[in-house]
């Protein structure tokens, strides 16, 4: 298992709503939030934890873009240079032929492509087992998680209680 | 979350007034477009009238599918248990409510079949009595193309209208009465759940009768979905515009980003659906490339370009491109911008649908007039008997198939530029040849427009022979004829006429019940509806 030799101090809220509202507070009040955890993709987190929009669908337009150029040049290059044939008495170059095949192949590059950047930038893989804090978050609770590593045992405390203020069901301490 | 979460109360005002202002605008509107029916009427003795039944037909089919597709919106939403429309559903509502004007406005171009009117018969060839004569696919496909069916199409409307006010009925007396609440949206869901399968299949019927039919020759299967699909997107944009403007007096306050989020998803979506079925239909034809099938494409290669692709431009290019992106899906002005375009390019794809095909059938009139002055003498006869001989010849090859006598008329029809060229004693290359001239001389025009390729390379003479077929071509020549081969003024005035009517419709239905529909079951997961939060 790979290690972010990192301590966490993270709490546990039963509600999405809840959750939000205690991002919101907590960060109202200073404090820097290391992640939130939570079973499904809660909407309106991203803007309440001031996170930036994710860049991950410009970088799915350019890999149709590279899908696209790539069909309908390599479709293009076969049928005029590389191996002229002709089917259906139609031209080599017979554009609309090509576009089923560049669709299906801009959707396929898109798809992968970013199915693989998503996985590199969360560092995701096969093989790769990142630690976790707690097996329910991939369940029924919502997770607050702060970095506390080589904090003093009051700014941890502090936090502690941020977290039960802002009603979290409990509050844990791990190492990762 | 999103802009209600300040606890705001909002200013809502539900009561939508059809003041004198907006009376005389949609008024003035009609008049601009009766009085340019008017002129593209009296102008028009030149080309038989066939701008004017064209525009009259373009229009009422329209607005018609328009108003179709909102009672389509209401019914598959109600039947989806879609919540989020709910606010602003009295907007379709009342643009369904212009079904019973369309059963008068396609009831005049009925009329106009029945009459005889000059013109009709350019625009219906299965109406025209030397055609139920002479021509094979006309007398072939006379059983569902007749006076009596296209009578039937009129009836489905009414059956549309009689939807349509049930639900509208059901709907608004929930206003009166909190108890209806649950009573009244189960009936419409059960009124909405037999409307769908009937329209699917009873619109299809109509818009072969009222569109496809004006190619009387061709046909394709996927036509009525293209079709459908137009008015739909349509009629979502025409939405999208009123809930514009019914912000701006003070209405719809609870329409915030996400429903036009929704909104934007659809325009989107629909755009591309639409392309997906304009590119199927197109490519399975360019593909098969079979005489009576490419005649439909061949047409508007070869004289409405500037239709043809701008057509693709708005409705595809522009869209897909711009609305790509989640920011111009929630941006009023670029979505507004997007539905303006996007309705008009629909309006201009029903005007490729229709005015080359009536076209053709009056240039081809012309032509056979045309020929009939010439050849007066024996050998007129000695032609046709010619004629009549290749035909059997053919069909007897063919088994006598449908298919056969398609091609025969193909051969028949695009034959004019062949036999000027063809040796009245090369028979048999002759029939050979008729089966190609049409894809040859599309070949060719493609060439010139850098198209879609140029078929027929590999029937060895083809390429010279297209070239032979399409001078031959240039010699008839194709004037430019403004409100034909490109939408002029009167088309635009006579669109904004129908448009006001359409308006005057609307907003006489939205006056007459809360724009807010309070009791509505779903109304209050509309008024909280969030998809999405803006950074």
């Amino acid at each position: 298992m790979r290690t972010l030799n990192k301590t966490v101090l993270y709490g546990l809220y039963l509600d999405e709503e809840i959750l939000l509202d205690a991002v919101r507070e907590i960060r109202e009040e200073g404090n820097e939030i290391w992640d939130v955890f939570t079973p499904f993709p809660v909407h309106g987190l991203d803007p309440v934890l001031g996170l930036k929009e994710s860049r991950l669908h410009i970088a799915g337009f350019v890999y149709g873009l590279f899908g696209t150029c790539t069909a309908f040049g390599f479709m293009t290059w076969v049928f005029t240079r590389d191996w002229p044939i002709i089917f259906g008495g139609k031209p080599y170059f017979s554009a609309p032929s090509f576009v089923p095949i560049t669709f299906e192949f801009t959707v396929l590059m898109a798809a992968v492509g970013m199915v693989i950047t998503f996985y590199l930038v969360c560092g995701l893989g096969p093989g790769i087992t990142n630690p976790y804090l707690d097996p329910r978050i991939t369940d029924d609770r919502f997770c607050i998680a702060f970095d506390v590593t080589g904090k003093s045992k009051d700014e941890v405390e502090a936090l502690r209680a941020l977290l039960n203020k802002t009603s979290a069901d409990e509050t844990n301490i791990k190492d990762i | 979350m999103g802009a209600h979460h300040h606890n705001q109360p909002i200013q809502d005002n539900p009561k939508f007034v059809f003041d004198n202002k907006l009376k005389v605008f949609t008024i003035a509107l009609i008049a601009l477009g009766i009085i340019s029916l008017a002129l593209t009427y009296f102008t028009g003795s030149e080309h038989a009238h066939i701008r004017f039944w064209t525009n009259l037909l373009q229009n009422a089919v329209f607005f018609t599918g328009i108003a179709f597709a909102s009672l389509f919106f209401v019914a598959t939403h109600t039947v989806a248990w879609g919540g989020w429309q709910t606010i602003f559903k009295r907007i379709p509502e009342a643009m369904m409510m212009f079904m019973p004007v369309g059963i008068i406005l396609l009831g005049l171009v009925y009329a106009g079949v029945l009459t005889d009117a000059t013109g009709t018969d350019f625009l219906y060839l299965w109406s025209d009595e030397e055609a139920l004569k002479n021509d094979k696919l006309v007398i072939h496909k006379s059983a569902f193309l007749n006076p009596m069916n296209y009578l039937l199409t009129l009836v489905v409307i009414a059956l549309w209208t009689g939807f349509a006010y049930m639900i509208r009925r059901l709907s608004t007396q929930q206003d009166a009465d909190r108890k209806l609440r649950v009573v009244n949206y189960e009936k419409i869901h059960m009124w909405s759940a037999i409307f769908l399968p009937i329209a699917g299949f009873s619109s299809a019927f109509a818009i072969w009768q009222w569109v496809m039919s004006v190619d009387p020759h061709w046909y394709s299967t996927l036509f009525a979905w293209y079709a459908t699909v137009s008015v739909w997107v349509s009629a979502i944009c025409l939405m999208y515009l009123l809930i514009l403007f019914l912000k701006t007096r003070g209405h719809l306050q609870y329409f915030t980003k996400e429903h036009t989020h929704d909104l934007g998803k659809y325009v989107f979506g629909f755009s591309v659906f639409w392309t997906y079925l304009w590119f199927s239909q197109f490519m399975l034809i360019w593909y098969a490339n079979n005489g009576e099938e490419t005649q439909y494409y061949f047409l508007r290669f070869e004289q409405f370009q500037g239709v043809f692709y701008l057509n693709i431009l708005i409705n595809f290019i522009i869209p897909f491109l711009t609305l790509m992106m989640n920011s111009a899906k929630r941006a009023t002005g670029t979505l507004g911008f997007m539905a303006g375009l996007v309705l008009f390019g629909h309006w201009l794809d029903y005007y490729q649908m229709i005015k080359p095909g009536v076209w053709y059938n009056w240039e081809h009139a012309q032509h056979e007039k045309h020929e009939g002055h010439d050849k007066h003498d024996g050998k007129h006869e000695e032609k046709k008997e010619e004629h009549k001989e290749h035909s059997d010849v053919y069909r007897l090859n063919e088994n006598n198939s449908p298919k056969a006598v398609l091609t025969d008329y193909q051969g028949d029809k695009h034959g004019v530029k062949d036999h000027t060229n063809v040796s009245p004693d090369s028979a048999h290359s002759h029939i050979d040849s008729t089966a190609h001239t049409h894809t040859d001389s599309l070949s060719h025009d493609n060439h010139d427009h850098g198209a879609t390729g140029h078929e027929g390379h590999d029937h060895g003479d083809g390429h010279d022979h297209g070239k032979e077929a399409h001078d031959a071509h240039k010699d008839h020549g194709h004037a430019f004829v403004m409100g034909i081969h490109f939408p002029g003024l009167l088309e635009l005035g006579t669109m904004l006429g129908f448009l006001g009517l359409f308006l005057f419709v609307t907003f006489t239905f939205l006056s007459k019940a809360s724009l807010m529909p309070k009791n509505d079951p779903y109304i209050d997961e509309s008024k909280h509806h969030h998809v999405w939060y803006d950074l």
